[in-house]
């Protein structure tokens, strides 16, 4: 199934170029990994970067970097076949095996540091540790079927993508590698599809402010 | 001993492709060699435009080629050529290093390093004819929109330090950028 909400354009190009934040350059993979449509974009928009490489005028290296990076290869084996990561641990976690592949070895290391919160009813979330994100969070969250997330706004801005099942707000319904994005100025209220787990990465910017009652539940919360 | 060919003629995309190919069959320390005559002074060139110095660029170059001799069998000819290839790993290499000033090791999760997921039949063709098309299109980029190529690949500026850079509106740059992907999307299309 291709996604029908994508990331922006804008993105795929500032990721092409390198100049993302690297926790909204997991998204953009993520997104990238699921959807082949933009998949094939950010290739052609990375073939410009290599045509951008090819074109550049070159500076010569030092005398001998060359000797230098064969003494470096020297001491290395044949290279070897690359492998998928497989053999981690993941403590039968149900959300690990809907993970693409992208995010497994974040999720891995993370979830030494980070336990399963449940936040509400049939909802729980799990931080995942992203380089330089200093203002923002980077979540996975997993609402069971039928269950929701509390009509909340936001202080800042939050980008999520569904991974595995779907929700629905008023704003439509999100499957596997939608992205939505939200801002300050609205609120929503997503609910998960019944039967089968919804796992979504989110990214945000702010913590995420629930209004009314439920903000002094999250503030206690600590989410 | 390896000679140095800091002089050796460009190499076109098959024999580079080949030459990577010749590393991951069988750890080809010529091929490396010659592939790195080929492309460890433009990622000098290309790391300085980012802001390195020469020093930390060769350094850098020499961990993007380290990468490739590790990495050589990742590397998929039907879906990107060597150089685009080599530009993601460097990409994300210059994001680690310069950004954060220390030297993790090789980060497995590069996605550049990832088996590649699977690409439509038809995207994987004709990637060679599509990379000459880009060539071409580049070349012929009004300057104003190539300006802003060159400040977001080669020096690494987000669309809002662009902004900044240039005196134009977000929207302006973001406009820019489009007009220039939308003719380079264009000359890219019969081969997609």
């Amino acid at each position: 199934m291709t996604p029908s909400h994508h990331v922006p354009f804008d993105l795929l190009m500032e990721r092409a170029a390198g100049t993302l934040s690297p926790a909204m350059a997991l998204f953009v993979d993520t997104h990238v990994a699921l959807c082949p449509l933009c998949r094939g974009q950010l290739r052609a928009l990375e073939a410009v970067g290599g045509e951008m490489l090819e074109r550049i005028a070159p500076v010569a290296m030092s005398a001998g970097a060359l000797d230098r990076m064969m003494a470096l290869i020297g001491a290395e084996a044949q290279p070897r076949p690359i492998m998928a990561a497989t053999g981690m641990d993941f403590d039968g976690d149900p959300a690990f095996t809907r993970l693409p592949s992208v995010l497994r070895p974040v999720w891995a290391r993370s979830r030494p540091r980070h336990d399963w919160r449940k936040v509400f009813s049939g909802v729980s979330m799990m931080d995942l540790d992203v380089p330089e994100n200093h203002d923002g969070k980077v979540l996975l969250t997993v609402i069971e079927g039928d269950k929701g997330i509390p009509r909340h706004s936001h202080r800042g801005r939050e980008a999520i993508i569904v991974l595995s099942g779907a929700f629905q707000d008023e704003f439509g319904r999100f499957g596997k590698g939608d992205v939505c994005f939200c801002d300050g100025a609205m609120t929503h209220k997503p609910v998960a599809e019944p039967g089968e787990i919804c796992v979504a990465l989110a990214v945000l910017e702010l913590p995420v402010q629930l209004t009314g009652v439920l903000g002094f539940v999250q503030r206690v919360l600590g989410h | 001993m390896t000679k140095t060919i800091e002089s050796a003629l460009p190499l076109d995309r098959e024999t580079l492709a080949d030459l990577v190919e010749a590393i991951a069959e069988r750890g080809d320390r010529a091929a490396f060699a010659r592939l790195f005559a080929h492309l460890a002074p433009r990622l000098k060139a290309f790391l300085m435009r980012l802001g390195a110095s020469a020093g930390t660029a060769e350094e850098l170059v020499q961990d993007v080629m380290l990468t490739i001799w590790r990495k050589a069998a990742s590397f998929d000819r039907r879906q990107s050529s060597v150089t685009t290839w080599t530009y993601t790993i460097a990409r994300n290499r210059r994001i680690d290093l310069i950004r954060r000033e220390t030297r993790p090791d090789l980060d497995p999760e590069e996605p550049a390093l990832q088996p590649s997921a699977p690409v439509a039949a038809d995207t994987v063709l004709e990637v060679e004819r599509r990379d000459a098309a880009l060539r071409m299109a580049i070349a012929e980029l009004p300057e104003e929109q190539a300006d802003l190529l060159r400040l977001a690949y080669y020096e690494g500026k987000s669309h809002s330090e662009i902004a900044d850079i240039r005196n134009l509106p977000l929207g302006t740059v973001k406009s820019r950028m489009r007009l220039a992907f939308n003719r380079l999307r264009r000359a890219m299309e019969p081969f997609q």
